[in-house]
């Protein structure tokens, strides 16, 4: 008996998880939401294959990214890497310095965010690496480590989930705009131009308020005198309360470029995945009622509202 | 016979591979193909209650239907939705060269390419060239009137002539050969 080719194979495995999840989704079945309408769509369609022969028929790939990019509203996807490094830690003993890269695209907002696990002062080191992304309100989170993804839907693209999480920018996809738009409503102050490692950036810095019960928290960002593109940022936490605590850590740039959306580059924006990765998939609906149910049944649970009356012994 | 509203995994086993080809026509390019082939038949798996026909030719029109509002999503987007397959909990698993390959070669893409030259080959030179400055070269509206000493309206009426021309001319082919398999 021959080994079915790769084709075949791909087809019958695809063939056997549908049957499994269609059965699965039969059970637990709900009202589809949706209507199928049929869409045009035809000449864009033919237009990218069109591009391909047009522009000689070699580039496959390319040619038709490149038609869909000039017929879609692309834009590009801004690639950032970083590496963090705690500059002062009277609390605890340092840790190593740690990698992130990440993409992000607006309309409607995308973004991915990896991260190697950095290996704490007198532990043993961790393998792996921890990605994130959110898409079409759909969260992913990837533990290289166990190989496992857990994907939570049904987030907003106008909710927090959306948002990038980022020193630089607030967690938009765009920090340079974010960092003008904090510097014209005053939340930056402009320090003016300085010399950071032989060249010369422009200081905003933003001073936190005085609060009895959050740590004082400032945030000093280095960017490009001209394009406001960040460089560095340096946030240091005191917690004057408690005792005279103090943290500080530094988000160095290394690389800072835009790169063109297309169907190729789009795939930037997906956390790569393995043949073996097991994957999680929650609703945020679900995930709400989880954590509500252990909060409940948590030894404080009469402190949350909302749990169910428990009967009284 | 004809498909029964539940049985999802005879629509599969009957239009699996030519799907997946037609997808890999139209997109020229086997991986998104992919992506919305299996978008497809997990948007079929969910919504196949509301499935009313009642015979193969309909049912296969219906899955058509579902792939071809996949592929006009996919352009206007920029990228394949993945809500079905969610919903579904499966998720995309990466294809390899081997079989990349041998989807473009199943698909037949060179020969479509050969086949589209000559549809175009067939375009007035006005047509064609609009065609050509819009699509590949990617210039406004307003260039390519400007490059054709015409009007920007018919500079937009001749690249829409020459792109439903050539819509016409695949979709008939293409369509008529999945269907009937």
């Amino acid at each position: 008996m021959t080994e079915p080719d790769p084709f075949d194979r791909r087809l019958d495995d695809f063939g056997a998880r549908l049957s499994a999840a269609s059965a699965v989704h039969a059970a637990g079945r709900r009202r589809a939401r949706r209507s199928l309408t049929l869409a045009g769509g035809c000449a864009v369609a033919v237009a990218a294959v069109v591009a391909v022969v047009l522009s000689g028929g070699g580039g496959r790939l390319d040619a038709v990214a490149e038609a869909r990019a000039a017929l879609t509203p692309g834009g590009d996807i801004l690639y950032m890497k970083s590496t963090t490094r705690v500059i002062d830690n009277n609390a605890h003993g340092g840790s190593a310095p740690q990698t992130t890269e990440q993409w992000s695209a607006v309309g409607p907002p995308r973004w991915r965010i990896s991260q190697d696990v950095p290996r704490r002062a007198g532990r043993p080191p961790v393998k792996g690496h921890h990605e994130n992304s959110y898409e079409h309100g759909t969260t992913r989170t990837y533990d290289s480590a166990r190989d496992r993804m857990s994907v939570i839907s049904g987030f907003s693209d106008r909710g927090s989930a959306a948002r990038m999480p980022s020193l630089f920018g607030l967690g938009s996809a765009e920090p340079e705009a974010d960092l003008r738009s904090m510097l014209a409503d005053g939340t930056v102050t402009d320090e003016g131009e300085k010399q950071v490692g032989g060249r010369t950036v422009r200081r905003l810095v933003s001073r936190p308020r005085k609060s009895k019960r959050r740590p004082l928290r400032t945030l000093v960002y280095d960017v490009d005198p001209q394009t406001f593109a960040p460089i560095q940022a340096t946030l240091s936490l005191t917690f004057p309360l408690t005792h005279p605590t103090r943290i500080a850590m530094r988000i160095t740039v290394e690389a800072y470029r835009r790169i063109a959306l297309d169907a190729t580059s789009a795939r930037l924006l997906e956390i790569p995945t393995t043949a073996h990765t097991s994957f999680r998939v929650r609703t945020v609906q679900q995930v709400r009622r989880d954590n509500a149910r252990r909060r409940c049944e948590a030894p404080n649970a009469l402190r949350v509202k909302r749990c169910p009356t428990q009967p009284h012994g | 016979m004809a498909t029964r509203r539940t049985d999802i995994e005879a629509l599969y086993a009957r239009h699996r591979e030519p799907l997946l080809l037609f997808l890999a026509r139209r997109t020229a390019d086997p991986q998104v193909a992919l992506d919305l082939w299996a978008e497809t038949f997990a948007h079929a798996a969910i919504s196949r209650r509301r499935f009313r026909g009642t015979s193969d030719e309909e049912s296969a029109g219906w899955l058509y239907a579902i792939a071809r509002r996949r592929l006009a999503l996919y352009y206007r987007r920029g990228h394949a939705e993945r809500r079905m397959l969610d919903r579904l909990k499966l998720e995309r698993t990466p294809a390899g060269p081997e079989l990349l390959a041998e989807v473009e070669r199943r698909a037949g893409l060179a020969a479509l390419r050969v086949e589209l030259a000559a549809a175009l080959a067939e375009l007035s030179p006005a047509v064609r060239g609009a065609v050509q400055l819009r699509v590949v070269e990617e210039l406004p509206y307003a260039e390519v009137a400007r490059r054709l000493n015409t009007s920007e309206q018919a500079a937009r009426a001749r690249v829409s002539r020459g792109l439903s021309a050539l819509a016409e001319l695949l979709d008939t082919a293409t369509i008529r050969e999945a269907v009937a398999r």
